[in-house]
């Protein structure tokens, strides 16, 4: 069921309730938790917050508070998955959905009361009609008596009996229901067959905040850092992205008149700005952010010799010394500093680097803090993902929440550095796939395979990460390959998971030439899983992930070419 | 000069505010000796002043004056250093509860140590008579910002029922949001952490 008066039927309706959060493990999901988190505390409304990082995550949360709390609030959880049939919640449990994973489960959409979305549907999404996926019980009922198995002899006497007395009548029926049943899978077929995302669950909430009018510069921000993030791991749409951001500079805009000027100085500011696709480019060197940064690296092909000389020359027509190139941007000579946007730009044609700079925000937080959306996103990720074992991912999703809305100095600190080496990693990944041709192509897709022992490997076995890396494998690997339909083609990256139980992590990723995030590879991956009957264990909410044990891995890949 | 030590009292007091240096009993019984130094030989001059006053035109009246002034000085400077004193320990005495640190304990004399037992009692007996079941006045010396304050879970804790009846399960590393009052006895004793935004 579909919620559509948000501030009644929601935060009204929460009002003096306990409630129990749970949080999907992601950048989107923090900042709508912030978001949500300030709405409550401005009435007085009791949570308990969990961190949920998968379906088991969900059930043991679930079981474990389901005795004392009757209002459960998903946020980018549970709603790919049946939660009625998952969790057999009693009946007065009221499950409040927003999940911004698509599609939807269906059993979710039609549950009469227990199960309430509150993102509203997508126009574009087609869910098929209640009449068309499911009918009355008892027909059903009717089904299970006549195609159950060999049962006892009075029951194949009786099933005798009663075909004897079919009439004319009830072949038409049976007939009907047929078509009705070859309908309804191919309906929940392209239903489900892509996996991806839909807006921001943030965005969402700030315009529930919105019209609550108890929005300010912080929850702004939130939701800014969240379309960021979308944009940045490819889950939606450059047009859309577009939208979005035009849409939340009005609130800016709308945001910063309603404060009053010496409001303005002390505190933050959220400014609206053309900025470069250069990675933490304000926290490191000119050199280092160009040279790791996916879209240069790209377009300028800077793993071999003479990219690198490409970009050196860029560099001398910039004006730029080497010197000051290799020096942290921020103590770059002023005049430098001021000139390399506009200077980048103008060369950009030259260089192949169209559309080297985007729309996106900067946040100015007290009077030196600069940073860019893209900054807090990478930082953030760096915090959440990348940090080393001994770290328990409890505490990674504290230092994530601490840092926002406004930034925390020493989390940012440690952050930026660990995305640093994220990116230098990702970088030599990729230089060392290519030169070793290590990316192989299976006919109808391609796949990179990285190895246990690989350096900082273990950072791969995350989600986000993994996506960031294949995206750039993917950019990678078109640009260099000789084959025209190379962008043609879809990427399957897998990375080691758990070692101890050998297991592996395979995400999948559209081909570049689609321009758009839906992803086919869900069902792909479960056909294969079937055929080759591998035991795999799913515990992710995105079904372009996949585990299984890694001996299997190599039929899985067979698997998938044939299918 | 008379009246140098009793200065050297204050300006221990001054170099320390807010909190209670040790006892000075040296200082204190050096101001004090003075002090009944200074009284006897004011006596003993008061004395023969009173049988020569008819002898010599010369008075020793100034010089007894002066000296009586120094004691009256020392004796406010000693008051004023017991007085301040004792005003730390009232302070403490709201902050900390009914029981002090033991390395403030330490610095205590035994006759202030003796008025902090007497304090408290009355402080005690006070608020026990207000209200029905008394009230406790030590809590909330400043208004809380909020009735409400997110926390976190640092054990596991197990479960937890709030006085309107409500039971929440305290995981580590959970986090809830909760009235003030209720968790404020759980966060002095490490379960859970608050979280300032």
């Amino acid at each position: 069921m579909y919620v559509e008066d948000l501030k009644n039927e929601f935060y009204g309706f929460l009002a003096g309730k306990r409630i129990f959060l749970m949080v999907h493990y992601d950048i989107d999901s923090i900042c709508c938790c912030k978001i949500l988190q300030s709405l409550l505390r401005h009435n007085h409304i009791l949570y308990s917050l969990a961190v949920i990082r998968g379906i088991e995550d969900f059930k043991t949360a679930f079981r474990e508070n389901c005795e004392d709390v009757k209002y459960f609030v998903l946020i980018n959880c549970g709603g790919t998955v049946d939660i009625v049939e998952l969790l057999e919640p009693e009946e007065d449990v009221i499950f409040f959905v927003l999940d911004s994973h698509r599609p939807i489960d269906l059993c979710n959409i039609y549950s009469n009361d227990q199960i309430r979305i509150l993102s509203p549907p997508e126009e574009e999404a087609e869910v098929p009609k209640f009449d068309s996926v499911f009918r009355e019980e008892s027909d059903e009922e009717d089904d299970v008596e006549s195609t159950s198995g060999a049962g006892s002899d009075d029951e194949l006497e009786g099933r005798a009996a009663k075909r004897r007395r079919l009439g004319e009548e009830e072949l038409v029926k049976r007939r009907e229901k047929r078509l009705w049943e070859d309908n309804r899978s191919k309906l929940l077929f392209e239903y489900s067959q892509f996996t991806y995302y839909a807006k921001a669950s943030s965005i969402f909430m700030f315009e529930l905040a919105w019209s609550l009018n108890k929005d300010d510069k912080d929850l702004l921000w939130l939701a800014i850092v969240a379309l960021t993030e979308q944009m940045l791991f490819g889950k939606l749409e450059d047009s859309k992205y577009n939208f979005e951001i035009a849409n939340l500079q009005a609130h800016a805009t709308r945001l910063h008149n309603r404060s009053n000027d010496s409001e303005v100085k002390a505190s933050l500011k959220i400014t609206f700005e053309k900025d470069l696709r250069l990675v933490l480019h304000r926290q490191w060197s000119v050199d280092n952010s160009l040279r790791y940064s996916a879209f240069t690296a790209c377009r300028m092909k800077l793993w071999s010799l003479k990219g690198d000389r490409r970009m050196q020359q860029l560099l001398a027509e910039m004006g730029l010394p080497l010197i000051q190139s290799k020096q942290a941007f921020s103590s770059m000579d002023l005049e430098l500093k001021k000139e390399f946007h506009g200077s980048i730009e103008k060369l950009s044609e030259k260089y192949n680097l169209e559309d080297i700079v985007y729309p996106t925000f900067i946040l100015q937080y007290s009077y030196r803090n600069n940073y860019s959306a893209a900054d807090i996103v990478y930082t953030l990720l760096a915090v959440l993902e990348t940090a080393p074992k001994s770290k328990n991912l409890e505490e990674c999703f504290n230092d994530a929440m601490e840092c926002l809305p406004r930034p925390k100095k020493e989390i940012l600190t440690v952050g930026v550095g660990r995305a640093q080496t994220l990116f230098k990693v990702m970088f030599k990944i990729v230089q060392s796939a290519l030169e070793m041709k290590q990316i192989i192509s299976a006919g109808p897709f391609v796949y990179y395979i990285i190895q246990e022992g690989f350096l900082e490997w273990y950072m791969f076995s995350n989600l986000h990460v993994l996506a960031l890396l294949a995206q750039f494998i993917l950019k990678a690997y078109v640009s260099m390959s000789r084959n025209r339909k190379a962008n043609q083609l879809p990427l399957i990256v897998s990375a080691p998971k758990n070692i101890e139980n050998g297991t592996c992590v395979i995400l999948g990723i559209p081909p570049l030439c689609e321009n758009s995030p839906k992803n086919f590879f869900g069902k792909a991956f479960e056909k294969a899983a079937e055929t080759i009957r591998s035991e795999t264990a799913c515990d992710f909410f995105d079904t372009s992930y996949f585990e299984i044990p890694v001996r299997d891995r190599v039929r899985f890949l067979d698997a998938l070419t044939v299918i | 000069m008379f009246g140098e030590k009793a200065v050297e009292l204050i300006k221990e007091l001054d170099r320390c505010p807010t909190s209670l240096p040790p006892y000075n009993t040296d200082l204190v019984s050096e101001v004090n000796n003075e002090m009944r130094h200074l009284i006897e030989s004011n006596q003993d001059d008061a004395r023969s002043e009173e049988e020569n006053r008819s002898l010599s035109g010369e008075s020793l009246l100034p010089t007894i004056k002066c000296r009586h002034s120094a004691v009256i000085r020392n004796i406010r400077c000693l008051l004023a250093y017991h007085y301040n004193r004792l005003r730390v320990l009232r302070t403490m005495r709201w902050q900390f509860g009914g029981v002090l640190p033991s390395d403030i304990k330490q610095n205590l004399s035994h006759l202030e140590v003796e008025w902090l037992t007497k304090y408290s009692n009355s402080l005690a007996q006070y608020m026990r008579s207000v209200g029905e079941e008394g009230i406790n006045l030590a809590t909330n010396l400043k208004p809380p910002k909020s009735l409400y304050i997110e926390v976190r879970c640092l054990v596991n804790y197990g479960k937890f029922e709030l006085n309107n009846g409500i039971v929440l399960l305290l995981k580590k590393n959970s986090r809830h949001f909760l009235p003030r009052s209720e968790c404020e006895e759980l966060i002095r004793q490490g379960v859970l952490e608050h979280l300032v935004s």
